[in-house]
């Protein structure tokens, strides 16, 4: 099945939501990729859920997800209804602050911190591989996003040789390389926020700068244009 | 700073006056405001016509490749865990 940007497929494995609405870009889709990432598509609205304009949906946490649990496509959005989304999940990833002139660092949130926290790495998810391990992921949502959502959107990171390009761009140790074509929600339960952290435990500006580079081009997120 | 003048093909000239409508310009927008907005969406398209070429290419080039692979279906097993989807 053809999968396309900008299309909500029905998930039949969810239980809380309706499906998802494919943001990775369209290369990335039609490639022998075994994963996309999109936003959540739930019937009704929430925290950090936004209302898809002229549909009865609202486009919630971004998620990574198999291509081969997608099912039917329900609706193609269109360019008015997709830019909505598109702006909301900038805003969230704080592109325009951190690729800004000059770049600025998301608005930090005051108070306790329990929440994985903007630019910072934990291990997350379950254990994988052969020794099974957590494997090691970058922070790349806004804290008051993540304090709100009790979790945060983040990426991979990975030394794998092979990758490379902008959608997974190199950092300035050289090695580490930061999957931002599949940006995923975790919750906080599901982040070692508390457990011994992966060294380094955060990313300089520089390295989110260019993240954030490989965050816009990888999801095809418009750059806002000044207005005047 | 206002930017330098430009020598313009004629049929550019008549085509931003005679389709200018069609363009999605008002009748009134000046012909500068009215050519810059359509070189930036020319240079636009080019880059990001570009950027498609670059990554279908990279991204074929890992065809069968099996690395990154192994936590596939995490994200989502947790986001069910977790009560988000």
């Amino acid at each position: 099945m053809a999968v396309r940007r900008g299309t909500h497929y029905r998930v039949p494995t969810f239980a809380r939501a309706l499906g998802l609405l494919v943001l990775t870009n369209d290369e990335w889709n039609e490639a022998p990729t075994l994963e996309v990432s999109g936003a959540i598509v739930y019937a009704e609205a929430g925290p950090g859920r936004m209302p898809i304009p002229g549909l009865p949906l609202h486009a919630g946490p971004l998620l990574r997800l198999p291509k081969e649990e997608l099912a039917e496509a329900v609706v193609e959005l269109s360019p008015d209804q997709l830019v909505v989304v598109e702006e909301a999940v900038s805003e969230i990833l704080g592109l325009d602050a951190v690729l800004g002139d000059p770049p600025r660092a998301p608005v930090p949130r005051p108070g306790a911190i329990d929440y994985p926290r903007w630019s910072n790495i934990y291990y997350a998810g379950e254990p994988v591989g052969t020794p099974p391990e957590r494997k090691r992921y970058l922070v790349v949502s806004h804290d008051p996003y993540n304090h709100a959502l009790a979790g945060g959107i983040c990426i991979r990171t990975t030394t794998s040789e092979r990758r490379g390009g902008p959608t997974i761009p190199t950092l300035r140790d050289g090695t580490t390389r930061a999957v931002c074509v599949l940006p995923t929600f975790y919750a906080t339960r599901s982040v070692a926020i508390r457990a011994t952290r992966p060294a380094p435990p955060q990313l300089f500006m520089s390295d989110m700068i260019t993240v954030a580079a490989g965050l816009r081009e990888a999801l095809a997120l418009p750059e806002r244009r000044p207005k005047g | 700073m206002p930017g330098r003048q430009v020598r313009l093909d004629q049929e550019i000239v008549t085509i931003v006056h005679r389709r200018r409508r069609e363009l999605g310009f008002s009748a009134t927008a000046p012909d500068g405001a009215v050519i810059s907005e359509l070189a930036r969406e020319g240079m636009e398209a080019r880059l990001e016509a570009k950027r498609k070429r670059e990554r279908a290419a990279l991204y074929a080039d890992w065809a069968g490749e099996r690395d990154l692979v192994e936590d596939t279906g995490v994200a989502r097993r947790a986001a069910m865990r977790d009560g988000v989807a």
